[in-house]
């Protein structure tokens, strides 16, 4: 790490120290208002310390994957590949990723709302499927033919 | 009850260019859906543009699949025929790695039949896109 890089990190984590004692006299307070611009502040400030880039074993910890999983999910474009040998990642994508395995693990736990996120995908995909979409615009415009067997 | 069946301008050429096994197969799901209308779908999905409109799929042969939209006074239009490819592949390189996700690429459960209400519950489509994404292409 460079000198420039360890000033900046330094400042980062002076920013983060401050907001997180910002957040936590407002939480005291009861102005929850200010508690969520606090976090936000918070959230700028690790976004701006956060890495360019993150080696694939890290990245599968973070995400709770084996490291197999994150080089196929590297190559059919889930996560942003920096460098192929040694393979890094962007950081961003894998935390974007992260993000909503989270939540995907979170709607998993309730079988219900799980389903119904599975039938919307399933249902896209069906939709997905060339000429699909016009089909139905053609069918709620009216724009339709008889059938006829010939 | 008697139905009235159309096909949307643009899946018209579809349906002309069945043939052999799979064109008589969907003349007899056509034949169903006019005297039964929805009980003769197979299962509802929800609309692509997000509206309340009545969709349904059905299968009618092999993997060959058509699209219905249902309208007022009894009307039917096939709005889309032809052979699914998704394969609902169980074994996906890397979803199956995240065990509570294993049900992404299974076949769906509980499909919701043709004549029932859709399953209205709020989606997060940035979710749904994550999903399909982590299936295969």
């Amino acid at each position: 790490m460079t000198k420039r890089e360890q000033r900046a990190l330094a400042a980062g984590f002076i920013t983060l120290e401050d907001t997180l004692h910002r957040t936590e006299d407002a939480l005291a307070n009861g102005t929850v208002e200010q508690a969520l611009s606090e976090l936000q502040e918070t959230q700028h400030a690790i976004a701006a310390m956060q890495p360019a880039e993150i080696a694939v074993a890290q990245a599968a910890t973070a995400l709770g994957v084996s490291e197999p999983t994150v080089r196929a999910w590297a190559r059919r474009g889930l996560i942003d590949v920096i460098r192929e040998r040694p393979m890094t990642l962007a950081f961003g994508t894998v935390v974007d990723l992260r993000r909503d395995l989270q939540r995907l693990r979170e709607t998993a736990s309730s079988e219900k709302r799980w389903q119904s996120l599975l039938a919307a995908a399933a249902d896209q995909r069906e939709f997905a499927q060339d000429g699909a979409r016009e089909g139905f615009a053609d069918a709620l415009a009216g724009n339709t033919e008889p059938l006829t067997r010939a | 009850m008697k139905y009235t069946v159309t096909v949307a301008a643009r899946a018209s050429p579809r349906v002309k260019a069945l043939r052999g096994k799979a064109k008589d197969k969907f003349w007899d799901a056509v034949n169903r859906l006019e005297h039964e209308g929805c009980a003769a779908g197979h299962y509802r999905m929800r609309a692509p543009d997000g509206s309340d409109a009545h969709v349904c799929g059905l299968r009618f042969y092999a993997d060959w699949r058509m699209h219905l939209v249902f309208g007022e006074n009894n009307e039917i239009v096939v709005s889309w025929v032809g052979q699914h490819t998704d394969k609902e592949n169980p074994h996906i390189d890397g979803a199956t790695d995240v065990p509570e996700m294993a049900d992404i690429g299974r076949p769906r459960k509980d499909q919701p039949p043709c004549c029932d209400e859709p399953d209205k519950a709020p989606i997060d489509q940035r979710l749904v896109d994550r999903i399909n994404a982590l299936r295969p292409a």
